[in-house]
């Protein structure tokens, strides 16, 4: 399994609640490599930039990307977030 | 004011009058904010919606067709559990329509009258969701409503039932009935409720791959036709094989052994809810392609755990002091229980002070909390706990 930094941990998991680890991680990677990006090394904004890439897909995938980055943007989500 | 609770239970045609009487007896003359009903597929709902409505109107109506229905007092077939809440409540709901179509639309006609901060007055807001499972997209429409209303309230509900016919399910608000629709209902309070979410569910199988899925629809697991392959993984936990079931029977078993998604810790639980021609199973949403799937299923006693669990982190939400509760509970958990179904029921009422409570049995429950990613559920006790 390849290293993922901090948020692409979180990007990872917040997909996993809904689509499975598996496909989760499949997406992100996919993604971050859409977009130059690793997976080891993806920051704050590079996580925003994934989000808003994976929002443009259709049905259920782009809708939980939208909302996490609505949760994103909620100082109190951000404070209670695991 | 103090909350009031009130519950009934309706068994036929001319009982609504005697359950209306019966609800305002128990609440003392107090007018409720809120009245929820939830109705077998062999009661009226459109006459129920229109009673309770005019019996009640200054409050707000929601209703759900079931796959069962329940109150403190016992867990019915062919009936309708209701229950009445009055105290410091404001609630507000709607409905939206063509919910297949697409969930962003119907979610939007729901929530574009519904008050995206607590009203004046009070503190807290809450948000109810009763919707069509058979539209295939619930977990879409719960992270929308989620979204559409600020993103930061709590979001409790079930996916409505129709006795396992898996033909077509209805909700309500007020005296619009519809089926595929999604009916969203925001509740203003001075103390928060209090969410609780348990399953007793765990894996059956070993990892499975969807190979082939589009939407809610799994066409083939392993490169195999997908009911194939779950009547498989379960002929010996079931006890037959179950491509010999007939056609009605085969929702019960579904619903029995259900998909687990590992997602961290835990498995994420999806419900199919039927299966094609073909060998595929449609599920209550969608299962991506190449998902890896466990087949799960549990028994008696962790249900009525969790159930009980369910009830005390509502408890411990509402400070310890609860009037009444609502209860989405899937209708799996009764298919385990069977008989034992009102051990269940009476743990949850007895965790959270013998208080009153009504629910139903859905097709899937809906529980979005803080920090919560993920808002639609199966196999899962949902409870909604009213402070006193």
């Amino acid at each position: 399994m390849s290293q993922r930094s901090e948020r692409g941990e979180q990007l990872v998991a917040l997909f996993a609640k809904t689509i499975g680890e598996d496909a989760a991680l499949d997406l992100v990677k996919a993604t971050c490599a859409k977009l130059n990006m690793s997976l080891a090394s993806v920051d704050g904004d590079g996580a925003v930039e994934v989000l808003e890439e994976i929002s443009n897909t259709e049905g259920l995938i782009g809708v939980t990307a939208r909302f996490a980055k609505v949760r994103f943007m909620l100082p109190s989500a951000s404070a209670a977030a695991g | 004011m103090p909350t009031q609770v009130a519950t009934t239970s309706i068994s036929s045609d001319d009982g609504l009058a005697s359950g209306i009487d019966a609800l305002r007896d128990q609440l003392g003359g107090q007018s409720p904010a809120l009245v929820m009903f939830f109705a077998s597929t062999s009661q009226q709902m459109q006459g129920l919606a229109d009673g309770l409505s005019q019996a009640f109107d200054g409050a707000c109506v929601l209703g759900a067709t079931t796959a069962g229905e329940f109150t403190e007092a016992g867990d019915t077939k062919g009936a309708t559990a209701v229950i009445a809440v009055a105290g410091d409540f404001s609630v507000k709901a709607g409905l939206g329509e063509n919910l297949k179509d697409g969930a962003e639309a119907a979610v939007s006609a729901a929530v574009q009258s519904l008050p995206l901060a607590p009203e004046d007055g009070f503190s807290h807001r809450t948000g109810v969701v009763l919707l069509d499972p058979l539209a295939g997209n619930g977990e879409e429409a719960s992270l929308l409503a989620s979204m559409m209303l600020g993103g930061d309230l709590p979001l409790a509900g079930g996916a409505a039932g129709d006795d396992l016919k898996m033909t077509a399910t209805h909700v309500s608000v007020g005296t619009q009935v519809a089926t595929n629709a999604i009916a969203i209902a925001v509740i203003s309070s001075k103390k928060p409720l209090g969410l609780g979410v348990k399953h007793g569910h765990h894996s059956l199988s070993g990892p499975l791959r969807v190979t082939k899925a589009e939407g809610a629809t799994v066409f083939e697991i392993n490169n195999r036709p997908a009911f194939d392959v779950w009547a498989e993984q379960t002929q010996d936990a079931f006890g037959q094989d179950p491509r010999n079931l007939s056609a009605d029977d085969v929702g019960a078993f579904l619903l029995t052994y259900e998909a687990g998604l590992a997602a961290g810790a835990e498995l994420k639980i999806r419900a199919p809810l039927s299966k094609g021609d073909d060998g595929s199973l449609n599920f209550a949403c969608a299962i991506p392609q190449g998902a890896v799937i466990r087949i799960t299923e549990s028994e008696s006693q962790r249900q009525i755990d969790a159930a009980k669990a369910a009830a005390e982190d509502a408890m411990t939400k509402v400070g310890g002091d609860c009037a009444g509760a609502v209860v989405f509970d899937c209708i799996c958990r009764n298919l385990i229980l069977g008989d034992t179904f009102k051990t269940a029921v009476d743990g949850i009422s007895s965790a959270l002070g013998g208080v009153k409570l009504a629910g139903f049995e859905t097709y899937g429950e809906v529980a979005l909390d803080a920090g919560d990613m993920s808002g639609f559920h199966n196999t899962t006790t949902v409870l909604l706990a009213f402070p006193s």
